[in-house]
């Protein structure tokens, strides 16, 4: 009984395992992805999806995606995915006990192909790109699961029917299920139909000519079905990509990285393999007593059978194999999951949560990094005595595409500068360029709100109402749209409305997020308070002198009567000292801050022929945390 | 003899059943009290005026007291017809409104909608939907794009059957695009909204003018050495295969805090003329001062009329900078040019609506089939009023060259990108008067004496659908019949290579 149901228990034994891995090393990936992908409750969502070959298959994984929002469900359901194509694979190839770890490459593939992903889950076109393999290809073998097991009449519908109705609703999926029939078709050619079958039809021996037409057919209909749909049925793809339609696209600009579609190219091969060896594994079926299907015994090959020990210890290596395998090709970046874990606190106004992994982290950080920590730290009110308290950096992310800002964190850094209207482009030109997502939508609506665009507001917080989960968050907003106390009340928006108070002018950020905020804010002509803080903040962190004095003297006028914040004293001590352009020597700088200037000026002539990285690791234990150190030691921080 | 499939038979049945008879199932309630104030509705149709063979007007009754479906119930009664409608999404079947609109003809459908709460039955105001005996060209063409700024993925340009709900794709991007190299597809044309004579433009991948001469299918590039650029915005001659084109520098640039956005603007422009059957064109205009756009044909074809601002470059910067700098100092006048077909030669140019000395900049010059109106989108500044909110319709009577701002159409939003029907006694135009950001098309019937009844939108299927459609309708052209070259079709001969226009001189 235990070796009958072997495979079972070990395809659930491997779902528990990588639920569980899962859930706590890319938790933070789920819920990011759904945030990434969109699922309305829709009859015109449906429609849209369905305009394309494989667009019901992006419907369904989309479906899924949405589950995510809980990341213990998205988990459950995507290695629940992953065994059912696991179990199907088991039962359409009759794979037998002894060869049961083999079921676990399929699952290991479609884990691969989730969590290898990294920084390319901003760069996803495909709908639904998460569910759409397990499903896609689950939707393939268990076709062939069917055909196998279909009296003759209904295999012959089966051929015919899986490229002309499954390829327009899963795409390739569909192609791939009609290669698969018609490779089993080929290997099964006189051998017995099981009875059974789903037509009812006895067993009995099949021509071996039935088999090779159908195979052919079948073979045919794959290459001529897309043409057909091509031609005649859509007109949303390109004749170049009729055959891969419903795979997921990994371009980035002009480039192609083929390398991405590994799993997927696996994938196929392991099941067409699978299918070639059907035969083999197909027990032979005694005269007058059809076979049980699904009933695992010997090979039929002469030879002595390897021993118990020597079985389970070559399943034990296979599972840990695949187990190691899989490890090896997840992604890994820590710097990843930092940026993820930021981006969460930035949409919960978490900023002390945002300064926390900053300040956690003893790797040198990503420029996104930097500036969500850079924009927590103003919110926090604590731009003139935090601003250099963590790590600074330009650490490349890890990944083979060229990484934007703008289309990882930086709408919601353009959002909570005030920059609405730049947050408001970005998601649109993304909303186009990789469909649209809840994310985008989410942050259109407060740009809307933030605007008093209410009817505009009312159009996306509608979009959301069609969501399964951000119905109640949207209407949250609409409450602020049109209502001005309402909205400076606001917890998270409240502290964006004094940020408008600026002039309207021409500009272009080329996709060069930091460097055009940083000249924006830096030259803002407001005076609120919180405006020149912020003016301020972005002039020290541009580095620019001339840019400095006015933004620190707009400061200072707007902040009589307060401290001069310390950062903001150390530089206005080193521009003062560097180019004597401002007299600062009626400028009542704190004893600390001079001291501090000194020490670090004496250090410096202590390190005299030491390179930029060899300074930053002699200056950090004792002025990491000054201006002077930043100011001196970041040269060649690269952003965009 | 057996029936093959009842179990899947018959609940279709059923539900086909139900969905016909959705409106004769439902019943007016027997006691009701009335409301002075008119439902809530979208879109719009309180008190609109509409052709005699337009699709049904589909509307939502909004308000946020339906407690249920059920609650709402809407009757349409004239010409001794009624129509009673059941549920918040007041959705008539098209058959039975074709009846009650024709029976209605030159008179008014009345509209009541019933709404319970608590028990009570509750006849808002009554209103009219006015049912015009003149008829609308019965389909319309636009291009479906998302209001982005640089991107592009999908574009399609579709074509709607304004009779019934029936949409199709005239040519949709994706066909010939790649990831590595997008395509662009802009600027459809037809002549005197003949489907059979239709041009657009590629851009990018596959590039080029595609033009349909009664099924053959001509791809031409444009761009001569003489010329600044391909053709642009273009203006069938009425008669002829001429095709006149503005020739355009266009830059974009992003507001930081204006709710427009954005602002688009030429830094030079000029016109050609293209003929299509010799594969000529020749220049219509090249000012150096002057930035020439939009033109438009006299119904008559004698006429050229176009858009044009005077701006003098300043030599320090390009002329593009400069523009980008004084953007808002850039107004267009209308202009026109008489046409001679036999030389093939223009006249000198007359000015026929001066919007610089109003302060004001005249853009998209579309003249009336009976040659009297002149329809223009009117801003304060430059050419691009698609993202200028300020921008209205203007009416100029052609006899008298008496100017004013069309009210009756007119919202605080944008109105921008209008065309005549064919009879001249409707319009159609693009406005974002409904959210800010998404344009749709309005309709409105003109008479003879330049007034126009209060517009209204394009009705869809469902009501709910425009409110969810994240794309613009863009450049709305009546049409006379449907075009039948299929979008695989013009795939095919955009895949080909393009014929390069010869340019044989100018005026």
């Amino acid at each position: 009984m235990i070796r009958k149901i072997y495979p079972l228990l070990l395809v659930v034994a491997a779902m528990i395992a990588a639920t569980a891995g899962v859930v706590l090393h890319d938790g933070d990936t789920l819920f990011r992805m759904q945030e990434l992908d969109l699922f309305l409750y829709t009859p015109h969502f449906l429609q849209q999806q369905a305009a394309q070959a494989g667009g019901l298959l992006g419907y369904v994984g989309s479906y899924f995606t949405q589950f995510c929002y809980h990341p213990l469900t998205g988990a459950l359901l995507l290695t629940g995915w992953a065994a059912v194509l696991a179990l199907v694979t088991w039962g359409a190839f009759r794979v037998r006990a002894t060869w049961a770890p083999v079921l676990l490459v399929p699952m290991a593939l479609v884990l691969v192909a989730s969590f290898s992903l990294g920084y390319w889950i901003y760069y996803l076109k495909l709908r639904g790109h998460l569910f759409s393999m397990p499903i896609g290809f689950t939707l393939a073998v268990a076709l062939t699961w069917l055909y196998r097991v279909a009296g003759n009449r209904l295999r012959a519908v089966i051929i015919v029917m899986t490229p002309v109705v499954v390829y327009p609703l899963a795409g390739c999926y569909g192609l791939l299920a009609t290669v698969l029939i018609a490779v089993v078709g080929w290997r099964t050619q006189g051998a017995a139909v099981p009875r059974g079958a789903l037509a009812g039809a006895p067993a009995r021996k099949v021509e071996g000519r039935w088999y090779a037409v159908s195979a052919v057919a079948a073979l045919l209909m794959a290459v001529a079905v897309p043409l057909v749909c091509y031609r005649y049925v859509f007109c949303r793809t390109a004749i170049g990509d009729i055959w891969t339609a419903g795979l997921p696209l990994f371009a980035v600009g002009e480039v192609t990285y083929y390398a991405r579609y590994l799993p997927y190219a696996a994938m196929a091969i392991v099941l067409v393999a699978m299918a070639a060896m059907t035969k083999a594994q197909m027990r032979p079926e005694k005269p007058g007593k059809p076979g049980k299907s699904g009933k695992t015994g010997k090979s039929g090959k002469s030879g002595k059978p390897l021993p118990g020990w020597a079985v389970a210890a070559l399943h034990v290596a296979a599972v840990a194999a695949v187990a190691w395998g899989s490890w090896q090709l997840w992604y890994k970046d820590a710097n990843f999951h930092r940026e993820l874990a930021m981006a969460d606190c930035v949409e919960r106004c978490d900023w002390q949560g945002v300064l926390d992994t900053s300040f956690a982290s003893d790797d040198e950080p990503t420029r996104m990094m930097v500036m969500y920590k850079n924009l927590a730290v103003f919110k926090s009110g604590r731009a003139g005595s935090d601003l250099y308290k963590y790590r600074d950096g330009s650490k490349a992310p890890a990944t083979e595409i060229p990484v934007r800002m703008v289309q990882v964190g930086g709408k919601a850094v353009y959002l909570h500068y005030g920059v609405v209207n730049f947050c408001y482009r970005w998601c649109m030109e993304d909303g186009v360029e990789y469909g649209w997502r809840v994310e985008y939508l989410k942050q259109m609506l407060r740009c809307a709100v933030l605007n008093g665009e209410q009817a505009l507001a009312r159009k996306y917080a509608e979009l959301l109402s069609h969501t399964r989960y951000y119905g109640d968050w949207a209407e949250h907003y609409l409450l602020l749209a049109g209502n001005a106390d309402a909205l400076a009340q606001d917890g998270e928006l409240g502290s964006v409305v004094p940020l408008l108070d600026y002039d309207d002018h021409l500009a272009s950020d080329r996709a060069f997020m930091e460097t055009f905020l940083l000249s924006e804010l830096s030259h803002r002509q407001s005076d609120h308070p919180l405006c020149t803080e912020l003016s301020l903040m972005a002039a020290m962190l541009l580095k620019d002198i001339p840019t400095f004095w006015p933004a620190f003297f707009h400061y200072a006028n707007t902040h009589q009567g307060q401290a001069m914040p310390r950062y903001f004293q150390e530089a206005a001590l080193l521009y003062g000292n560097l180019e004597h352009q401002v007299d600062i020597s009626r400028m009542p700088f704190d004893a600390s801050v001079v001291e501090c200037y000194k020490q670090f000026m004496q250090f410096a002539g202590q390190c005299q022929g030491m390179n930029e990285h060899q300074m930053r690791d002699a200056f950090y234990p004792s002025f990491g945390d000054t201006f002077f150190y930043n100011y001196y030691l970041f040269h060649d921080l690269t952003t965009n | 003899m057996k029936t093959r499939f009842p179990i899947i038979r018959m609940p279709l049945i059923c539900l086909l059943l139900l969905m016909l008879c959705a409106c004769r199932q439902a019943q007016v309630p027997a006691t009701y009290g009335d409301s002075q104030e008119l439902p809530a509705i979208y879109p719009d149709y309180v008190g609109v005026t509409i052709p005699v063979n337009m699709a049904p007007l589909r509307f939502e009754v909004m308000g946020d007291a339906i407690p249920s479906e059920g609650s709402v119930v809407t009757r349409f009664t004239g010409g001794g017809m009624e129509l009673v409608c059941n549920g918040r999404k007041v959705m008539a079947d098209e058959d039975e409104w074709h009846a009650l609109a024709e029976k209605c003809r030159n008179g008014d459908i009345t509209v009541e909608v019933f709404e319970q709460r608590d028990g009570q039955w509750t006849r808002y105001k009554p209103f009219a939907i006015h049912v015009s005996a003149d008829p609308i060209d019965p389909w319309l063409s636009y291009r479906l794009i998302s209001p982005s700024y640089i991107t592009f993925e999908e574009l399609t340009i579709n074509q709607r059957c304004l009779e019934s709900f029936d949409e199709r794709i005239v040519y949709d991007n994706l066909l010939c695009s790649t990831e590595e190299n997008g395509q662009c597809v802009n600027c459809h044309s037809y002549q005197r909204g003949n489907p059979d004579k239709m041009q657009f433009h590629a851009r990018i991948a596959y590039g080029g003018t595609l033009i349909n001469l009664d099924g053959k299918l001509i791809k031409t590039n444009l761009k001569t050495d003489s010329t600044l650029s391909a053709g642009v915005y273009p203006a069938w001659h009425p008669t002829r295969n001429l095709i006149a084109y503005s020739t355009d520098v266009t830059r974009q640039m992003f507001h930081t805090r204006d709710l427009n956005k954005i602002e688009v603007f030429d830094g030079q422009s000029d016109l050609i003329l293209y003929d299509a059957d010799r594969g000529e064109v020749r220049t219509v205009e090249n000012r150096s001062d002057e930035l020439e756009v939009f033109p438009a044909w006299s119904p008559d074809g004698k006429y050229l009329y176009y858009s044009s601002a005077h701006y003098e470059h300043e030599d320090t910067i390009s002329a593009e900078a400069s523009v980008a700098v004084n953007y808002k100092s850039i107004k267009y006048n209308i202009y026109r040019k008489a046409f001679d077909e036999l030389s093939m030669s223009f006249g000198s140019r007359e000015l026929v609506f001066d919007a610089a000395a109003l302060g004001l900049s005249a853009t998209l010059p579309r003249i009336s089939p009976d040659g009297r109106w002149l329809l223009l989108s009117v801003g304060e500044w430059g050419c691009f009023h698609i993202w200028h909110r300020d921008a209205d319709l203007w009416l100029v009577d052609l006899q008298t060259r008496e100017a004013r701002s069309f009210d009756e159409v007119n919202s605080p939003d944008v109105e921008a990108y209008h065309t005549w029907s064919s009879n001249g006694r409707w319009m159609v135009f693009s406005s974002r008067r409904t959210d800010g950001n998404f344009t749709r098309p309005f309709f409105a019937h003109v008479d003879g004496l330049g007034r126009a009844t209060k517009p209204f939108e394009l009705p869809a299927a469902d009501p709910d659908y425009h409110r969810q459609l994240l794309k613009s309708y863009n450049i709305p052209e009546l049409m006379t019949g449907p075009v039948t070259v299929s979008p695989q079709q013009f795939a095919d001969a955009l895949k080909g290579e393009a014929k390069p226009a010869a340019f044989v001189g100018g005026r």
